[in-house]
């Protein structure tokens, strides 16, 4: 299968003209975003931008009335995602970190992470299945990483906030997706904790390719090479944080418009009307 | 939040979840799994010969296998049905028409004086509410019923069918929560509906009286012989639900009742999931059809209506769901209670079970099961805190998760699990 | 299908159209606007039918029908809010306890009455004002269907009314939209919890009260009511009432024909060529095509249902359930 189409050989998703309609309110708009394998990009804008629609398109959550997603995982043509179930999309090397802690509540952590890991999906397996050596190891690294060893048989539930945000990303760990969707891991986070969190999403982004939303501009800052800006469902700005931060449509959107050019600008908006 | 601080000592927070009391933990659940069971025998001492409470309990353990069955959809993975009667049904009527048809044919050989035949043919001997409304000859679709090699398997396979279908149809639909409980309502009074309706063919609203004794490879099941047998299908049951529950399967299933976005964001095919476990739940609703109506010795639509429907759901929401003997011993209690209250004073049964729908729901809502091991808790808690008295404790709030030192250099996923990622993509999506 | 046949038919689905709308609207408000699930409701409209028996049966009270309608009301609702106070109050985002629990309450409710008033069926008499017909060409109507027709659309308009031009039908409005918000304006979101569910459920005690003089009644008769009545909110989309309307009627027009289809010539001869014998036939459906219809019906309206959770005139909203 040769490639299909001009997708440039290092791009791991692309998603194209999208458009998300809910009942006429278009929470996605034309949109035109893709990333570069190994690349971590942080997506940041007001509420009701489309960051969470964005993520839920991918995954398949949410299906777009027009465009299309394509996904190219490593060393394979790309394919085209748009209509695929969300199992079938993660199972292609998509994960996804949800904005609430997402953690299975009844189940320990180990079990938490043990259905996390990286095995056959299927009905008839998981029946048969055993907890080899090597996912065991897999799932004790995990553990070792994000600091939960000594709680490795409590339960989910009983878990503060923050440990919870930690254990879905050593979910995302131990699923070892190739391109990983992260929405808001620090809400609720104290500044030392939105560190940790930073510095072991930058590392993972040494082998991964991260989408990260979020608001906190302090952990923005930490990890972000390059940031896209999105509003009203449309990519507003996209480039270094410097640039986006100076950029002045970006400042009107996120700070209303400034008092003393009001007039000004009403009087050019009329005359372009 | 709280900020940082030092740890100063042993993490305060053990083992959080399970109550350990002596000994190796595995050992100990061996045993208390083997007394379990062995109880579940004690009534065929207790009550040997005794024609009305050995029958009885024969029910109750028929009846078990069905809140079993529930506790399995229900109380793992959070599928609330009111409809589970209709896979009840299908089973109790297929050996009730089979045990029907064997009778008609033992009254007709006594009248005539010859051995009964099993044989469906076009002379067939008549049940009586056939006879009652004049149908001329047994319906060429229930008279091969009458032998219990064709009429048992399709006691289980029917609903096992019927369950695969519609769970298919539905959870590829992402129908769930209020609205699944009350299309299977709706689904169970249409079945309700055409059974009271079509009395020439199934007996009605009277349902079917005076099945004949089942008879199984020669031997027939009669009170103690019964009574082994539905019990010892239930520990099979059992024993088999509890492999199930405890395998990745089951943890797959718990994890769809917390959480189903996440399971799919893991990359299963939740429907796949709920369909098999539905399906399976249906099939042993078909077993526990059978057994009852073994037991019971008639086959009523009763078994059809929506109010037994949402009474297997109190047994099991009784004895404690998510627990699969709490469903086993919520059917017993539940349905003891209903006998015994129904003896001593008439008419208050029902008073009596809309409290306990109340009842458990405010109080009780992780069943008597639930209730005890708070029990057992707090018991435990408080003997230990008496034990270390003056030691403050330290404060139990857990605290924030802090890396472990020297993790500046955060260690990526090394290498070695690669190898997985590359053979199982290699396999395909 | 000739025009009399035409007409008695639609005749039959506007008072079946009708009844369903009546017994649905209380629920439509408890379960479509405030997501309480009260399967107690078909024993609602049993106490309401059962009040409204009592008021104007003449070993009663005697009373004027008329009189019998908002007794039937107050009755029932006190009941409602009691219920609300007692219970559904601590149940408030568990959805499916509260299904349990109000069926429980329902069972109480059902012994309650049968230990009062016995396990037959009660007979009740048609006021001699609402006897009788009024004949239309070769169709006659009877007075007692245009009777119900108009209290349905009577309660429909109080309804609407209520909740959109009200103050306190805003005040619903918005602590359904958004209770904390709601709260925080000073809406005390408790008295609009219970008083909404004491009106929805008198609404479902005057809707027995018109059935009890239609129908006979009996203790368990909410159980008929129920299902269907389920059915039509769910059809009709949540929160909708004008969409419980909708389904109202589409069921109960449904209903209608599908009765009328199943006893006309050509069915009986599609199914005789297809093998059944005459005998079986007479025996199947021939007696019993009502009934018969209303399964088909529901079965119907569960494949649609099953197809598009959302009801009739859903819109697409983004959800994690």
């Amino acid at each position: 299968m040769g490639f299909q189409s001009k997708i440039v050989p290092e791009e791991i998703l692309r998603v194209e003209d999208v458009t998300v309609d809910f009942n006429g309110f278009k929470a996605l708009n034309g949109l035109n975003y893709s990333m570069e394998r190994g690349e971590l990009r942080v997506v940041i804008g007001p509420n009701g931008a489309g960051k969470t629609t964005l993520l839920d398109v991918i995954t398949g959550k949410v299906k777009p009335r027009f465009g299309r997603l394509q996904f190219q995982g490593r060393d394979r043509p790309p394919r085209d995602i748009t209509r695929l179930a969300e199992q079938q999309i993660a199972q292609l090397g998509i994960g996804r970190k949800f904005q609430t802690p997402n953690v299975f509540k009844s189940l320990t952590v180990l079990e938490n992470l043990r259905l996390a890991v990286k095995a056959p999906r299927g009905v008839l397996p998981t029946l048969v299945a055993s907890f080899t050596a090597d996912r065991r190891a897999r799932v004790q690294e995990v553990l070792d990483v994000i600091g939960l060893g000594r709680k490795a048989n409590a339960l989910a539930g009983v878990l503060a906030h923050g440990e919870k945000q930690w254990l879905e990303l050593g979910m995302l760990m131990a699923q070892d997706p190739e391109l990983l969707l992260i929405d808001e891991p620090v809400a609720g986070m104290t500044p030392k904790e939105s560190e940790r969190t930073g510095e072991l999403l930058l590392s993972m982004a040494r082998k991964h390719t991260l989408l990260v939303i979020d608001h906190d501009m302090t952990f923005v800052r930490q990890i972000a090479s390059k940031v896209t800006v999105l509003h009203e469902g449309q990519i507003l700005c996209q480039g270094t944080m410097q640039e986006v931060q100076r950029n002045p449509r970006v400042i009107q959107v996120y700070l209303g418009e400034d008092r003393e050019t009001d007039a000004a600008h009403r009087t050019a908006a009329s005359v372009v009307r | 939040m709280t900020s940082a601080r030092a740890n100063p000592g042993p993490n305060p927070v053990a083992s959080v979840s399970k109550q350990r009391v002596l000994g190796p933990p595995e050992l100990v659940r061996a045993v208390l799994l083997v007394m379990f069971l062995a109880s579940l025998f004690v009534p065929a001492y207790q009550f040997a010969g005794d024609r009305y409470w050995l029958p009885l309990f024969s029910k109750f353990m028929a009846l078990a296998i069905f809140a079993l069955s529930v506790d399995l959809i229900w109380g793992y993975t959070g599928l609330l049905s009111l409809g589970q009667g209709l896979y009840f049904g299908l089973g109790a009527y297929a050996a009730g028409y089979s045990l029907i048809l064997q009778k008609a044919a033992i009254k007709a050989a006594e009248v005539t004086g010859t051995q009964p035949s099993f044989v469906p043919g076009p002379d067939m001997a008549l049940p009586d509410f056939m006879e009652y409304c004049r149908v001329p000859a047994v319906p060429g679709w229930i008279a091969p019923l009458i032998d219990l090699r064709l009429a048992l398997p399709l006691a289980i396979l029917l609903p096992l069918l019927v369950a695969t279908i519609f769970g298919w149809i539905t959870f590829r639909l992402r129908v769930k929560g209020v609205y699944f409980a009350l299309v299977t309502q709706a689904l169970v009074l249409a079945a309700f509906t055409i059974v009271v309706n079509q009395q020439p063919y199934t007996a009605g609203v009277v349902g079917m009286r005076g099945l004949a004794k089942l008879q199984l490879f020669g031997h027939t099941f009669h009170l103690e012989d019964l009574y082994y047998l539905i019990t010892s299908l239930l520990a099979v049951s059992y024993l088999g639900c509890l492999v199930l529950i405890q395998s990745k399967f089951g943890k797959v299933l718990t994890a769809i009742r917390d959480n189903e976005n996440r399971v799919l964001a893991l990359g299963y095919n939740t429907a796949m999931y709920k369909t098999f476990v539905f399906a399976l739940a249906g099939a042993l609703a078909g077993l526990a059809g059978v057994l009852y109506v073994a037991s019971q010795g008639t086959a009523g639509p009763d078994r059809f209506g929506i109010e037994f429907s949402i009474e297997v759901v109190v047994m099991v929401a009784v004895g404690g769901r998510g627990t699969l003997y709490g469903a086993i011993i919520g059917a017993i209690l539940v349905n003891l209670a209903n006998t015994y209250i129904n003896n001593e004073f008439e008419n208050a049964w029902r008073f009596i079970l809309g409290g306990l729908f109340v009842g458990v729901v405010l109080f009780l809502p992780n069943g008597i099961v639930g209730g005890g091991r708070s029990l057992v808790n707090w018991l435990w808690s408080w003997c230990t805190a008496w034990q270390s008295s003056r030691k403050a404790l330290p404060e139990p709030e857990a605290a924030p998760v802090e890396f472990p030192a020297g993790t500046a250099a955060i260690v990526p996923p090394q290498p070695g699990p690669r190898k997985i990622q590359a053979a199982t993509d290699a396999k395909g999506p | 299908m000739s025009a009399t046949d035409l007409s008695a038919v639609l005749s039959n689905s506007l008072s079946l159209s009708s009844i369903l709308i009546l017994t649905a609207l209380g629920l439509a408000i408890t379960f479509g606007v405030m997501r309480v699930i009260n399967m107690a409701h078909g024993d609602m409209l049993m106490l309401g039918a059962y009040t409204g028996f009592v008021v104007s049966a003449p070993n009663y009270l005697h009373l004027n029908l008329f009189w019998a309608i908002p007794i039937s009301f107050l009755v029932v609702a006190l009941i409602g809010y009691l219920m609300e106070v007692c219970l559904i109050r601590f149940l408030y985002g568990r959805p499916l306890d509260t299904l349990l629990a109000t069926w429980g309450v329902g069972m109480v409710l059902q012994e309650t009455v049968k230990l009062a008033f016995g396990a037959n069926l009660q007979e009740t008499h048609l006021p001699e004002r609402l006897q009788g017909g009024w004949a239309i060409g070769d169709l006659t109507i009877p007075i007692y269907r245009v009777f119900i027709v108009g209290i349905t659309l009577l309660c429909l308009l109080v309804v609407y009314v209520w909740f959109y031009h009200t103050s306190f039908g805003l005040k619903i409005r918005a602590v359904v939209q958004n209770r904390s918000m709601a709260s925080a304006l000073g809406i005390s979101t408790r008295r609009i919890d219970s008083m909404t569910f004491a009106f929805a459920t008198g609404l479902a005690g005057v809707a027995g009260c018109i059935l009890a003089h239609l129908y006979n009644i009996k203790y368990n008769m909410g159980a008929d009511y129920i299902v269907e009545a389920f059915m039509v909110v769910i059809l009709g989309g949540m929160g909708k009432l004008s969409g419980a309307i909708a389904a109202g009627v589409v069921i109960g027009t449904l209903d209608s024909f599908m009765a009328k289809l199943l006893s006309t010539q050509w069915v009986e001869k599609l199914a005789l060529a297809m093998g059944m014998t005459q005998e079986n036939w007479d025996r199947i459906i021939g007696s019993n095509s009502e009934v018969l219809a209303s399964v088909l019906v529901l079965l119907i309206v569960i494949g649609f249902i099953l197809a598009r959770p959302s009801g009739l005139f859903a819109s697409k909203e983004r959800t994690y359930d």
